[in-house]
């Protein structure tokens, strides 16, 4: 079942350079108690649409033109702004991508934890804080009550990663967003944040989205993965469909031009040639087309429609001259 | 060609009251040695605070090492000063992590290649021009844009200009500190294969720093491995990364993310618990053992130290067996 349901989303930023449409008609569902993972590159509209999401974008310069986001039965878009706060927290969260600053170096965790929950829940004190340790300890960190009364500099990295999805879970959301939840870390550390996550998945049921760039952290942890480039859908399928059922060109040139440990050293790379397009120029054709080694007249002239790969309608690309058959299984 | 010994980089913090004498130190590099052969890339990896980039810019005399040696063809580089530093800075020169803000913005492309020709060698003008037309076109860049400035190009381009710079002066070493990390992953593999043309080309010297172990795998012949200022682990790459010997790399190996569903599905992770402890306070003995899931008693009392484990491969752990 759908619990999130986003249709036809276009997001404009008006800039002194012009219109940047950084999310094109952008279609997609989150099933409940799934892990989806939003894959691209910078400018591929992955981050602009969650924060969308969440009502967190500036407007202006951003301008929503169109679109609709149902949250069960309800559109996203027409509630205001103190509509969006109940939502926000409660029912939908979010964790960024910099644990360096999003926590307030002036204020103790305690105090950050708390501001939560005095503001979103009618516990008093003395519950709230038994929640926010209680949290805490779910999440593996170690001496929770130490933590609790420090002040952020006083943290590593992960640690106050861990305090950011502690804080993102207080409220038991149905839905996590997380934003590049791993970039800034360490390969060691960021193992144990994406163990941590599945964990919340599979022990309370919460979907997550999850945008990254990278495609080893997708490969481990997300049940359906959806490709973005220029705003707009590449492919969405399940993990296995996106690996070794890939359609759409630029997931096949993404696929290979990632270095991954099965390379040999001296190995070449196949890169995808050229450079991400410029969003203020991107009309009714193919974003991908002058990247693209299947290129043909068509692509230049029209967008492609998005088009269904199997029979049970799981798998989507939005491709003329899509790549056949399997590969690399 | 270039041999570092012992290398050591102690940064002082005062700590205690304001008038305290007692002064402690940083390790941030506490003994390296390694030695980089001609037309070799050694990778060098590694956490955050490692001491991986602090090791780069010793070698690079950017940063003043406490102790150890760095000879580059014989030559100590330690203590140079003024003509015979600059004399050794054209022998061996460095691209940097963020493209962004490695260039001058106020200065054209022209200018920026121009710069290390005008303070390390006595090219006429002309020669010059030449010489930065040709440089554009070894990085794969048009001429044509030799007169604009940095904001006007990408992320690839500019991190393009950083390493044509750095090969201006026709040196034999490149310090690459971490060059693709800030880039898209289809710019990353763009400008990796671009480092193996050139350095076919050229028959340069690499000593690539990164903390992305498959971007490492690529590109090295060998790779040092390093923990909280030293070298856990040396040697060919093909040996370090299929038979790990440290319990560090076995570690870092094991979290590194698989793009590949069915293998992420089946694999076993190893890992470590913990974060990496404070270079003020260093653990007694192996300075992994509290993080270690092999540790023994030894291992809290005496320094391990780094001795050969396979015939390609050198790692400091009291757990495996020297050869």
């Amino acid at each position: 079942m759908a619990i999130l349901k986003v249709s036809d989303l276009v997001v404009e930023f008006h800039t002194d350079e012009g219109i940047v449409r950084a999310v094109d008609r952008l279609n997609f569902e989150l099933e409940a108690g799934e892990v989806l993972g939003i894959v691209g590159e910078s400018g591929s509209g992955k981050s602009v649409s969650c924060l969308t999401l969440m009502g967190l974008l500036p407007i202006p310069p951003a301008k929503i033109r169109s679109g609709k986001i149902l949250f069960g039965d309800n559109d996203l878009l027409k509630y205001s702004n103190a509509e969006m706060r109940k939502i926000r927290g409660h029912e939908i969260s979010m964790i960024f991508q910099d644990p360096f600053t999003c926590l307030n170096p002036y204020l103790k965790i305690s105090t950050q934890l708390m501001e939560v929950m005095e503001f979103h829940s009618k516990k008093t004190p003395a519950e709230a804080r038994r929640r926010c340790l209680e949290v805490l300890e779910q999440l593996g960190i170690p001496d929770p009550e130490l933590r609790f009364n420090s002040y952020p500099h006083q943290l590593s990295g992960g640690l106050k990663q861990r305090i950011m999805i502690a804080m993102s879970l207080l409220l038991q959301p149905k839905i996590l967003i997380a934003d590049e939840p791993t970039t800034a870390l360490d390969v060691t550390i960021q193992a144990q944040i994406l163990d941590l996550l599945k964990q919340i998945n599979k022990d309370h049921g919460t979907s997550i989205i999850l945008i990254t760039h990278d495609m080893g952290v997708v490969a481990g942890l997300c049940d359906r993965v959806q490709v973005m480039y220029g705003g707009r859908l590449a492919e969405r399928g399940s993990s296995d469909d996106i690996f070794y059922r890939t359609r759409h060109p630029y997931t096949k040139g993404l696929l290979y031009s990632i270095p991954s440990l099965t390379v040999k050293p001296g190995d070449r790379l196949d890169p995808i040639p050229g450079a991400p397009p410029d969003l203020t120029r991107v009309g009714d054709f193919c974003a991908f087309a002058d990247r693209c080694d299947f290129v043909q007249e068509d692509c230049r002239t029209h967008r492609p429609p998005v088009t269904q790969s199997n029979e049970d309608g799981s798998h989507w690309f939005e491709c003329y001259h899509p790549v056949e058959g399997e590969k690399n299984a | 060609m270039l041999e570092v010994k012992d290398l050591k980089v102690h940064f002082p913090v005062s700590r205690g009251g304001l008038f305290s004498k007692e002064t402690r130190f940083v390790k941030a590099v506490d003994g390296v040695s390694f030695d980089l052969k001609p037309g070799e890339t050694l990778g060098l990896v590694g956490e955050s605070g490692c001491g991986k980039s602090t090791t780069a810019r010793a070698i690079m005399q950017l940063i003043e090492a406490s102790g150890g040696s760095i000879k580059l063809g014989g030559q100590e580089l330690m203590g140079l000063t003024g003509v015979q530093l600059n004399k050794v800075r054209q022998q061996i020169q460095m691209v940097f992590q963020n493209p962004f803000s490695s260039l001058n913005p106020r200065m054209t492309i022209a200018e920026v290649l121009s710069e290390p020709l005008k303070s390390l060698t006595s090219f006429t003008s002309k020669q010059r021009l030449d010489r930065i037309q040709y440089l554009m076109e070894v990085v794969n860049l048009n001429p044509k844009f030799l007169f604009r400035y940095p904001h006007e190009f990408s992320g690839g381009q500019r991190q393009r200009i950083n390493i044509a710079r750095a090969l201006a002066v026709e040196p034999k070493i490149v310090v690459l500190d971490e060059p693709v990390s800030a880039l898209d992953v289809s710019i990353q593999a763009q400008i990796i294969n671009l480092l193996q043309d050139l350095q076919k080309q050229f028959e340069l010297s690499y000593l690539f720093i990164a903390h992305d172990l498959s971007v490492v795998k690529t590109l090295s012949h060998r790779v040092a491995v390093m923990y909280l200022g030293k070298i856990v682990e040396i040697g060919d790459t093909s040996t370090v990364y299929d038979e790990p010997q440290h319990p560090y790399t076995q570690a870092l190996l094991s979290a590194v993310p698989i793009p590949d569903p069915k293998r992420e599905r089946e694999r076993r992770r190893m890992l470590l618990t913990g974060e990496i402890p404070s270079p003020i306070n260093l653990p007694r003995g192996c300075s992994f053992n509290p993080r270690c899931p092999k540790a023994f008693a030894r291992c809290r009392v005496e320094e391990p130290k780094l001795e050969p484990k396979t015939v390609s491969s050198k790692a400091s752990c009291h757990a495996v067996a020297s050869i």
